[in-house]
């Protein structure tokens, strides 16, 4: 069987030493950080992209893929201790989970939600097993009509499915892509954009306006509402499940882990989504609803695994396609860009190793987690007692050094001041800055295969149209646009994102 | 009559941006459509942006919104002076001196600032980031630069 061919291959590279190890420092320091309340995924792998340039690209995206679903779980401490979400994925944990902390079933909760979470863990990873070599495949056969069309429905999607103004979230990608082309013209050598600053000849540095925004924007907002952080109970419980809660949590795992892996591999769907539908769901299929918020096992079951299966069904469209579905998955194709490797469908058959390592470390990884956040739970607790007052400066610091690090220049440094200014304004008037950094990355994509597919029609714009896998995926990005302008599912739309 | 004002502030500035990258992108050579230049794509997509930006604006004339609350202009100053001087010292200085003020810059920007704390934090970090980076990872940066040593 090749597929356990595959795996074979991935385990023995997941399973060297090296790459153990910075799976275990990954997933430690994603756990960690997603303990912090108000630092997400997005600025830790910002922060910590600069430390994996020197390593091997298997090991550095490895460390990366940790760090990210370390943080899903971390997120859930938090939000069943403190009631206070360290991630979006787990806003939707809170309501449940910390009345079940409330009432003295913290230990329940949180083994739960690590128990639930690696179920969908292990689902996701055999789906990206499963699917990434059929899509890649596929995928193979794209031109570049088909790939350009593609990443509109990508950017569409992502920006259908974000929450605030839809016509506010397609000007950011809009500013993204515009952000993203400035620089050096990739086929005419021209400069463009730069309006004259030599420092703007290699483009906008992606590490600085990813770390100014998510890094620098957010901790300017959270000074303006940190509150004091009390810890509601220090007694955590028996960790153990009863037999009840058991046969509770088995179904909506089961339904959770199912809707997360599919939301996972929609573009702009992954874990916040699928843990906001999982609730829903969970609340309408239940015979008593009105105990939803009150602690009901199931309401912290199905949204933890379904995030949890959406982080990890969200790396399917980045390794088969490269294309990224959420931002997230966006930094991880920048990862991969620096470590001078071409996303995109050829990745599997050009670099095996790194493609099936990094999906077995993924396995790994949840296996660690388990081990990690049970026995671990109090250290992160006492981690939640450290003052914001240690924390902002240590955040501010690691940005500078970061973006210093890159190309040891302090204009990016400046740069990376300035953007993060930018990001807080924009964060004040509720422009959502995620798919801004999205356009950013897939911009100079956009562009390369937009002015390739012209070149093949000889200039006839009909090319996307006229080529049917094209004209579908436009169809799509069509519909999507037109769901959400009609009246009635817009309300819809900002129902669920109220709750 | 202005209803939303977060949208036509917000709206203005898209509009800004817009006119800028158009402006910028008719300096550069255009092409045509099968043999894009430099300058098409961005043209395409500043007006694009322009578009968007004008409904964004629109729509704060024809809905009600709410006024964006007040920024923290404490943080916005403190959190910009710390990388600001981060850039401007890390080379003359070096790595040690500018993390140290940096820090003290950042431990400022919080609502209530503790001395004690600040002080403890800039010298946690400044060796701390010291012994990672250049003992650790081996950074070319020396600890005290040209001006001090």
């Amino acid at each position: 069987m090749e597929l356990f061919e595959h795996l074979a291959l991935g385990f023995s590279v997941a399973l060297q030493g090296q790459n153990l190890l910075y799976c275990f420092i990954g997933v430690l320091l994603g756990t960690l950080i997603g303990v912090l309340p108000g630092l997400g995924p997005m600025a830790t792998i910002s922060m910590l992209l600069p430390v994996t340039f020197g390593l091997p690209p298997a090991s550095a995206l490895i460390m990366l893929a940790g760090i990210f679903y370390g943080s899903q779980y971390g997120g859930s401490t938090t939000a069943i201790l403190l009631n206070l979400p360290g991630e979006s994925s787990s806003v939707v944990t809170a309501l449940d989970g910390h009345q079940m902390a409330r009432q003295g079933r913290a230990g329940s909760a949180l083994a739960t939600a690590a128990l639930g979470s690696f179920f969908a863990g292990t689902v996701g990873t055999i789906l990206i097993v499963l699917l990434a070599p059929p899509l890649a495949s596929i995928a193979l056969k794209f031109g570049a009509a088909e790939y350009f069309s593609l990443m509109l429905l990508g950017l569409v999607v992502a920006v259908v499915l974000a929450s605030g103004s839809l016509l506010m979230a397609l000007a950011m990608v809009v500013l993204g892509i515009l952000l993203g082309l400035a620089g050096q013209d990739m086929n005419t050598g021209a400069f463009r954009l730069t309006f004259g600053f030599r420092e703007l000849a290699n483009g906008f540095d992606f590490l600085a306006l990813s770390m100014g925004i998510f890094g620098l924007g957010e901790i300017i907002r959270n000074l303006e509402s940190t509150g004091p952080r009390v810890l509601t109970t220090s007694k955590v419980g028996s960790l153990m499940p009863t037999r009840e809660d058991f046969k509770r949590m088995a179904w909506p795992v089961l339904r959770g882990t199912g809707l997360g892996s599919l939301l996972g591999i929609l573009p702009g769907g992954g874990a916040v989504l699928a843990s906001f539908v999982s609730y829903t769901v969970e609340k309408k299929v239940s015979s008593t609803p009105e105990n939803f918020g009150k602690g009901m096992i199931e309401g912290v079951a199905g949204p933890e695994s379904a995030n949890n299966a959406g982080a990890q069904t969200s790396f399917i469209p980045m390794l088969t396609l490269g294309i990224p579905s959420n931002p997230v998955m966006a930094l991880m194709i920048a990862a991969l860009i620096l470590q001078g490797i071409q996303p995109g469908p050829n990745v599997m058959t050009a670099r095996p190793d790194l493609f099936w390592g990094v999906i077995a470390s993924m396995w790994i990884g949840n296996v660690l987690l388990v081990i990690l956040n049970l026995p671990l739970i109090g250290i992160w607790v006492k981690i939640l007692t450290i003052p914001y007052d240690y924390i902002m400066p240590a955040i501010g610091v690691i940005c500078c050094i970061g973006v210093y690090s890159i190309s040891n220049s302090p204009t990016d440094v400046l740069m990376m001041g300035v953007f993060g200014l930018a990001g807080y304004v924009l964060l004040k008037l509720d422009c959502e800055p995620a798919p801004l950094l999205l356009g950013f990355i897939i911009g100079p994509l956009l562009e390369e295969n937009l002015r390739r597919a012209m070149l093949i029609a000889r200039g006839d714009w009909t090319t996307f149209v006229t080529r049917p896998i094209s004209a579908v995926l436009l169809l799509i990005c069509a519909l999507a646009l037109m769901a959400v302008m009609m009246p009635h599912l817009r309300n819809k739309r900002e129902e669920a994102f109220q709750e | 009559m202005i209803r939303a004002p977060k949208f036509v502030i917000v709206g203005c500035i898209f509009v800004a941006l817009a006119l800028l990258f158009f402006t910028g992108s008719l300096s550069l050579n255009l092409g045509t459509a099968g043999r894009m230049g430099p300058g098409y794509f961005p043209l395409m997509l500043s007006v694009v942006l322009g578009a968007l930006g004008l409904s964004v604006l629109a729509i704060g004339f024809f809905h009600d919104g709410d006024l964006p609350s007040a920024p923290n202009i404490r943080a916005l100053i403190f959190v910009g002076l710390g990388v600001g001087f981060f850039a401007y010292a890390v080379r003359p200085l070096g790595i040690v001196p500018a993390v140290a003020v940096s820090s003290l810059l950042f431990s400022l920007a919080g609502r209530e600032f503790k001395l004690l704390t600040a002080v403890i934090a800039a010298l946690v970090l400044s060796l701390g980031s010291w012994a990672l980076f250049v003992v650790g990872l081996s950074m070319p940066w020396p600890a005290f630069g040209p001006l001090i040593w």
